[in-house]
């Protein structure tokens, strides 16, 4: 008889009454994204890893208070991930804004268009990327992977707080529309 | 009812400051129309996720996360994103630190551990307040020491520093708060004990200013001329 893989709803039940199996299945599915995910944002092995490890433990001790309504078991998951790294990633880094220049160049900042051309599964992500204004796709990068607030990221651009808003918003927009192409 | 759809965006990338990032949160628990947007958004950013190339994470980190989940309680995980923490949370906290802190001096002199069971106590007591708080963080050659500042309501700010060692022959730490213009105000200065938990009086009020600092000095006042130990970031 071949076993059916649980359905990530059935894993969060699972994980919710505290089955250790369940976790592992979860890693299994989830466990490189996470990983990615943090080493994006962290630039670092070893940080990565501990993030994922604390992402993965909190899931599971946090596993109850999960409600399917507010959004599906990956993203809860690497919701969590991408909290604790930008979380670790602020502690780590100085509070004033520095010049962008130097912001360029940490870790977490990398280009993701660049990054994502160098995963061939994911060519169609590229191409959108490449589809928004360089401001856009910069304004979301250094948000997303960067862990820049949007006050930080006025300031490291030396725009208003409403032009960064507003490059999220239309740069977001765009790539909803392009990735419904995208097959 | 309000919406919460202008931050959605930064919502979404992470972008707000953590306590607005719950107050859009909690929106979404009572609002199906943010709430459908944020998750249409949500879906666009993991687009950005799934185009992320990374070496594969280590091969026993698996067995770490089960090992560690398979003991009864894992200690010092920060609480789930997106909830609340309360006053009383944050007191539990430090008191929870301040003892394992305090386990990892068992082998010290009694009178020394009851000295820092009574500051533990009173470092409890009074983070218990609400107000506002900054985690400072140390750099360079500090980095693994910091310090939090808390300005309860109502009641002067202090700061409680972990892992900070006492200040070199002829150095004080100063504590500085830093206005949005990037004006420096000089706090009070102390040279620090030997206990790994301390709380320092900020000494001025901290209204009307958004990052702390603190600094290595040779004199009790005048401008700030030293190396900066550990900073706040911006908010």
């Amino acid at each position: 008889m071949i076993e059916q893989e649980p359905t990530d709803d059935g894993l969060m039940a699972e994980l919710a009454a505290q089955r250790l199996p369940a976790l592992g299945t979860l890693y299994d599915r989830y466990g490189r994204l996470a990983y990615a995910l943090a080493y994006r944002i962290l630039g670092e092995a070893q940080a990565a890893e501990d993030v994922v490890h604390d992402a993965f433990l909190l899931a599971w001790r946090g596993a109850g208070s999960y409600r399917r309504e507010r959004g599906n078991a990956r993203g809860w998951l690497l919701s969590i991930v991408h909290h604790r790294a930008v979380d670790v990633l602020r502690r780590k880094t100085a509070f004033r804004p520095a010049p962008l220049e130097a912001a360029e160049l940490r870790a977490g900042d990398a280009d993701t268009a660049e990054e994502a051309a160098r995963n061939v599964e994911h060519q169609g992500v590229r191409r959108v990327l490449e589809t928004l204004p360089e401001a856009q796709r910069r304004t979301i990068e250094l948000a997303y992977f960067g862990g820049y607030t949007q006050v930080e990221l006025a300031a490291l651009m030396g725009v208003p707080l409403g032009t960064v808003k507003g490059r999220m918003r239309i740069g977001l927009q765009k790539m909803r529309r392009a990735l419904e192409h995208v097959p | 009812m309000s919406h919460a759809i202008d931050d959605l965006e930064l919502y979404v990338l992470g972008a707000l400051p953590r306590d607005a990032e719950r107050v859009v949160a909690d929106h979404l628990t009572v609002c199906v129309e943010c709430l459908t947007e944020a998750r249409a958004l949500e879906s666009t950013v993991w687009a950005l996720q799934d185009a992320l190339p990374a070496p594969p994470p280590p091969a026993a980190l698996r067995d770490r996360i089960l090992a560690a989940a398979d003991r009864p309680a894992a200690a010092g995980l920060p609480a789930l994103p997106g909830r609340h923490v309360s006053a009383s949370t944050y007191a539990l906290a430090a008191a929870v630190l301040a003892l394992a802190v305090l386990s990892v001096g068992a082998l010290r002199q009694v009178d020394t551990l009851r000295a820092e069971i009574d500051e533990s106590r009173a470092i409890g007591l009074r983070v218990s307040q609400p107000g506002k708080t900054w985690y400072m963080s140390g750099i360079d050659r500090w980095q693994g020491i910091g310090g939090m500042l808390y300005a309860p309501q109502g009641s002067p700010a202090f700061v409680v520093f972990h892992d900070l060692a006492p200040a070199p022959q002829g150095q004080i730490y100063t504590i500085w708060l830093v206005d949005a213009e990037g004006r420096w105000v000089r706090g009070s200065s102390f040279a620090a004990g030997e206990g790994r938990v301390r709380m320092v009086d900020v000494g001025v009020p901290v209204a009307g200013f958004d990052r702390c600092a603190v600094t290595l000095e040779t004199r009790a006042e005048g401008k700030r001329e030293g190396p900066i130990v550990m900073q706040s970031r911006f908010y």
